[in-house]
């Protein structure tokens, strides 16, 4: 573990939001007999553009935290106001595919042209391109090696389960793109998303209760702190942002900020920080 | 329209507790592949809860002097008609649950405008009054679903999860109608069926603990109150009114009727209201 985290801090922080909007519904829906028409379990996702975004910016606010925003580039086109609202408070914006597509192709030329399609939309909508990148589906190895030499590309989370940033590997070699050390634990999809047909999660198990989830939370940052290590989130407007859940959020901010050196803020800091310094 | 965000008698938000009733039709549209007597525990179950899990519901409801919105679908009206004239002789509203348990999305729209048109009549004839609230069964709808809601002389749908207050939702046809948004996380149903064989859930989840699950309906309540919102709870008499989990609902009420800030009202009232009904 680093002996200390941005501003001498003992560990850090970066609230991610992954603003998923109706796309994974779409995709979801797919497969069943006129699945394009489905208005219900779309109606889901809706709620993260519609009243999620909004609840988690108010939060974000309140504490004085910015945070980090994944966003797949088709909600980027189709609701631009809000994605720009997000970014005019100071907050990050970064890169989540463009469907949220599962695969991006079976060579790179497929998978950069989807990348840079994307990276263009960024462009023309906010006026610059992502640093941060969140695939979806898997990089090929000549992909990354790709993305490398494109000077705009700083970060990926494209694995999950370390504890600290590294140098994305391929091929055995380290490349100069920082990967964030995402952990399933931080994601609020794995214990509070639901929807009966199509079912979600596939086994239909129970939507957890808020209050220990918001407890099993703590006990990460607690981990976190006590070893020096850092935390990425995979929250969801269209989770966190719902009425009962953001008490979650509010919770688990409230209680992060009671430890004088923990820092929290953006991906891209933290990544450029921790390349500075590595 | 009324603005969905300022509430009568300066109530800060509101709350409608609605009561879906599908029994055993339930089981029968879910597992079309099985026969009667391989669904017999869910069947039991399901038969159980609205001769004997009804009234404690009712009796509940009256002990706090609550009005609910009870989804009724047209089979349960024909198996169960005096259990629902219960329901009617203690004032509470009468909503479509449509005709059975159908996945109305999978239904050509000729076919979804004659349930639905027969499960209004239905219970029409019982009521002896117009109905004005309509819920799909649990699975999927389409835009044509409620465009014939719409259609059919519905004032509002309660369907969908894009809010957490009342809207207009705009219709292909270009006329809309009044939704009146509830969450999964609101249904209890979710939280406590159990069945091995066939399994229910799919991944024979555990049952989680009853009073945590309570505890999430009250985080959404107070974040409703929060969001000057609309709380609109789902129960279904085959999880909320086993012996053991009735006092969930009497609990539940217990603390809505605390909130002095909630206005408890029947989706009915909720859309009368907004829509100067």
């Amino acid at each position: 573990m680093p002996k200390s985290w941005i501003e001498g801090k003992k560990s850090a922080i970066s609230l991610c939001f992954d603003v998923d909007a109706t796309t994974i519904w779409k995709l979801r829906a797919a497969d069943y007999p006129n699945g394009d028409e489905y208005i219900r379990s779309l109606s889901i996702g809706e709620y993260g553009i519609k009243r999620g975004v909004d609840t988690i910016l108010k939060i974000l606010s309140e504490y004085d935290i910015k945070a980090t925003f994944f966003v797949p580039a088709v909600i980027m086109q189709e609701n631009s106001e809000i994605i720009k609202k997000i970014k005019f408070q100071g907050h990050e914006i970064a890169h989540h595919g463009y469907l949220h597509e599962y695969s991006y192709g079976t060579t790179s030329v497929e998978q950069l042209k989807l990348i840079n399609d994307c990276q263009n939309i960024f462009f023309k909508v906010l006026g610059e391109k992502a640093v941060g990148f969140r695939p979806t589906g898997q990089l090929l190895p000549e992909t990354v090696l790709a993305l490398e030499k494109q000077p705009d590309n700083l970060y990926l989370i494209t694995e999950k389960g370390k504890e600290i940033p590294y140098y994305k590997k391929v091929n055995n070699q380290e490349t100069t793109l920082v990967e964030l050390p995402a952990r399933i634990e931080f994601d609020d999809y794995y214990q509070l998303s639901y929807n009966f047909y199509p079912p979600q999660p596939g086994s239909l198990d129970r939507i957890a209760s808020y209050e220990d989830v918001l407890d099993n939370l703590k006990r990460e940052v607690d981990g976190a702190y006590q070893y020096g290590a850092c935390c990425i989130t995979a929250f969801h407007p269209q989770v966190l942002g719902t009425p009962g859940k953001s008490l979650i959020l509010r919770q688990l901010i409230e209680y992060i900020q009671t430890f004088p050196d923990i820092w929290i803020g953006p991906c891209q800091n933290l990544a450029q920080w921790w390349k500075e310094n590595n | 329209m009324r603005d969905p965000q300022i509430w009568p008698a300066d109530h800060t938000a509101a709350c409608a507790v609605t009561i879906n009733l599908d029994g055993e039709f339930r089981w029968e549209e879910q597992y079309p592949s099985l026969e009667n007597k391989d669904i017999v525990p869910l069947r039991v179950m399901a038969k159980n809860s609205m001769e004997q899990g009804v009234p404690r519901i009712l009796a509940t409801l009256n002990k706090y002097h609550v009005k609910a919105t009870f989804f009724i679908s047209k089979k349960i009206l024909l198996r169960y008609s005096k259990v629902i004239q219960q329901i009617i002789d203690q004032g509470h509203e009468i909503a479509s649950f449509s005709n059975g348990s159908e996945n109305l999305a999978l239904l050509d729209p000729k076919e979804q405008k004659k349930l639905m048109a027969n499960s209004k009549d239905a219970l029409e004839q019982k009521i002896g009054r117009a109905i004005k609230g309509f819920r799909a069964p649990d699975g999927e709808l389409t835009q044509i679903t409620l465009e014939i809601a719409e259609e059919e002389g519905f004032k509002y749908s309660s369907n969908l999860f894009s809010d957490n207050r009342p809207f207009l939702y705009s219709l292909p046809s270009e006329q809309s109608i009044l939704e009146i948004p509830s969450s999964w996380a609101l249904c209890d149903l979710p939280y406590f069926i159990a069945n091995l064989t066939p399994s229910e859930p799919s991944g024979q989840c555990r049952i989680p603990n009853y009073d945590k699950v309570l505890n999430n309906w009250k985080w959404e309540c107070i974040g409703s109150i929060q969001e000057k919102g609309c709380c609109v709870l789902q129960f279904n008499s085959q999880t909320i009114a086993s012996l053991g989990r009735i006092y969930l609902l009497d609990k539940f009420l217990e603390f809505i009727l605390e909130k002095q800030e909630l206005w408890i009202a029947t989706c009915e009232e909720i859309s009368d209201y907004l829509l100067g009904g």
